[in-house]
């Protein structure tokens, strides 16, 4: 199961599609365009998320997670152009229910999707789903 | 600490939404929050509230140019003959231009006309004046500035005008009552009528009103009111002191039937020009604000409406700051049902207009018109600034080439719950022809500041792409068209008011509606 990898804004415009609102993509950490923030902030919350998950808590560790365009490695999105090492599907459905859960809009659905794309990446990595109670409530 | 407002264990929908109407109620800013405020706005600024949308209103295009500050501007009409003059540094010209220029929003970036002099060597450049014709209808333009003298424009000339008896250099405020000239005289109570059905008079007679003031004072406005008491339509001649005091006249010659209806007080008027027609009834201009001054008559059917004022505190406000100031002055613009009252917010250069549609009785507030007077002449609403520009208003989709600034919020609402709110996105329908370009904010608990997001509203669509659309059915480029833009908010009070800027080039903008979604919380 191969990993998509997306940049920054990308991702960005991706989740405003998917939520329904046309962000600006420029600049995204310092936009602004309130929706473009919050949805920059809601891809930073998943990827600190998937940090801890398996199997991304085993094949990053403690390594950077952030590739930026010249090659290098950094810990933390900066710019529009850098790609979080990880599958950008699952960036999106992350910070989609995030994004819902902040606008007190329904996210049950969006939620689950995102954690059975977790149990696929664990099954796929691992050889055996790895079991997500979906009942309770994440941090966000 | 912030804690969730309510739980969700189900992860449902917790937000509760509210539909909002466009501000076609206007510009109140004398309200605190309440169900009615809907409709209305705590800021209203180049957005025109309409039956059922608020558009941001036209532009404005220069079409000639004098030197000095234009104080006064006049227009002539006499069959199809129109002129308009211009007073301006102690001159008076003569501007061959508006007849020049034919259709709503073309563009009109250059001086379209050279000014004509017609006088020169006056003492000032704030006149007053009223058009009447003689009983052989010829039609002539009769001036005062209060240094001098009557002045009479007959369609060619503009030259000073000398009765016999009676006259005086400090005429300064003149109306036509009941075929006569009627006259104040600067610094006196006493008027001055001319001879019936003349407007060239060879006598003007002293009338003494003087006695009837209370206060002291003298005369500096007149004007004539028709009201209906029941028996038929009357007139009535209207009087104002620099004091503030009213004096109400009825009858048909001064010298035989006057009579006196009484002596009111009021507030001081705010300058010469503050009384003007509307209708049948006569508004008037004080340091309280704009009123009807039908509803001081004692005469009881059909008339004493007092004209509803919602934003008479930023009237008084201004009025406190600027009262001495020259500008104060208001004019009826037909062609939109607009009263427009000019407001010297930081005189000469800052000025603006509190407007109210007549059909609706909403204000709204318009700016960078920085107008030192008006007139409605032909079909154009024109004014003069203190640069010299006279300037077409209402015309165009720019102000002289610039951009036109809007600025809206709505008025503060509780969104019909008591409960403190989180407020989390709003939906806006606009209709223009370009995307639109906004910053927007929602404001809480009674702060405001400037909205600092710009959402964006998505790319217009290339509705007709050259060459493939086909004729006559795809819509041509700069229609206008929907745009329904959801975006974010993130603020959290117990009131709210959502706000917003932009600025249209040759662009148009009207809001419909929009809708607010927030989550209840705690009670205090």
């Amino acid at each position: 199961m191969r990993e998509v990898f997306q940049q920054f804004a990308e991702l960005v415009t991706n989740v405003g599609v998917e939520v329904g609102v046309s962000v600006r993509t420029q600049n995204v950490i310092a936009s602004t365009d309130k929706d473009a923030r919050q949805i920059a902030n809601n891809i930073i919350s998943t990827c600190d998320d998937l940090l801890l998950r398996f199997p991304w808590r085993r094949k990053i560790g403690d390594d950077p997670w952030v590739l930026k365009d010249d090659g290098s490695y950094v810990y933390q999105l900066q710019d529009d152009t850098d790609k979080p090492m990880f599958d950008a599907r699952l960036i999106i459905l992350g910070a989609k229910w995030r994004y819902l859960y902040g606008k007190g809009f329904t996210y049950g659905e969006s939620f689950r999707d995102y954690e059975r794309r977790i149990n696929e990446f664990a099954y796929f990595f691992n050889g055996t789903d790895n079991v997500v109670d979906t009942n309770v409530p994440a941090a966000c | 600490m912030f804690q969730p407002l309510a739980d969700n264990t189900l992860r449902t929908r917790v937000s509760d939404v509210k539909n909002l109407p466009a501000p076609t109620g206007g510009w109140v800013s004398d309200s605190s929050f309440n169900g009615d405020t809907i409709s209305t706005a705590r800021i209203l600024r180049n957005i025109v509230p309409n039956q059922r949308t608020a558009r941001v209103r036209s532009g404005s295009q220069v079409v000639s140019q004098v030197a000095g500050a234009v104080n006064t501007l006049m227009s002539y009409q006499s069959g199809a003959t129109k002129k308009l003059l211009a007073a301006a540094n102690g001159k008076v010209f003569e501007i061959p231009v508006v007849s020049a220029f034919s259709g709503l929003f073309r563009r009109l970036n250059k001086l379209l006309t050279t000014p004509v002099e017609l006088k020169s060597g006056l003492s000032n450049s704030k006149w007053q004046y009223v058009s009447m014709a003689n009983a052989a209808d010829v039609v002539k333009l009769v001036c005062v500035n209060g240094q001098d003298g009557m002045h009479v424009y007959d369609g060619t000339t503009f030259d000073r005008h000398t009765p016999t008896t009676g006259d005086k250099l400090t005429f300064n405020n003149i109306t036509e009552f009941k075929g006569r000239l009627w006259c104040t005289d600067l610094g006196s109570a006493i008027v001055y009528y001319g001879d019936p059905l003349s407007n060239s008079p060879t006598s003007m007679t002293p009338f003494p009103v003087g006695p009837f003031l209370r206060k002291g004072g003298s005369i500096v406005g007149i004007d004539s009111l028709s009201v209906d008491g029941g028996s038929g339509p009357d007139d009535y001649l209207v009087m104002v002191s620099d004091r503030g005091e009213i004096i109400i006249w009825q009858g048909v010659d001064p010298a035989d039937d006057m009579s006196l209806v009484g002596v009111f007080a009021e507030s001081k008027p705010l300058g010469m020009r503050c009384l003007k027609k509307s209708g049948t009834d006569l508004l008037y201009f004080s340091e309280h604000g704009p009123d009807f001054i039908s509803r001081l008559l004692p005469v009881a059917e059909g008339i004493g409406n007092e004209l509803i004022v919602p934003i008479r505190t930023e009237f008084e406000n201004v009025i406190a700051q600027s009262h001495l100031a020259f500008g104060w002055d208001f004019i009826l613009y037909s062609k939109r049902s607009w009263v427009m009252f000019n407001i010297p917010i930081v005189p000469p250069t800052q000025m603006s207009q509190f407007v109210m549609n007549m059909e609706t009785n909403a204000w709204f507030e318009i700016t960078d018109w920085n107008a030192q007077c008006w007139v409605q002449h032909d079909h154009y609403i024109i004014f003069g600034d203190a640069n010299g520009f006279i300037v077409v208003a209402d015309y165009g989709g720019t102000d002289r080439g610039n951009s036109i600034n809007f600025d809206y919020m709505q008025s503060w609402y509780e969104f019909e719950t008591n409960a403190k709110k989180k407020f989390n996105m709003a939906q806006m329908t606009i209709k223009s022809n370009t995307k639109p370009d906004i910053a927007v904010d929602i404001m809480v608990d009674y702060e405001e500041v400037l909205p600092q997001s710009t959402p964006n509203f998505g790319q217009k669509a290339a509705s007709s792409p050259w060459n493939i659309s086909p004729w006559n059915t795809s819509p041509w480029s700069g229609s206008e068209q929907f745009y329904v833009n959801t975006f974010g908010l993130s603020d959290i009070g117990f009131v709210g008011a959502l706000r917003y800027r932009g600025s249209l080039n040759d662009a148009t903008h009207e809001l419909y509606g929009f809708r607010v979604a927030f989550e209840e919380g705690a009670i205090l």
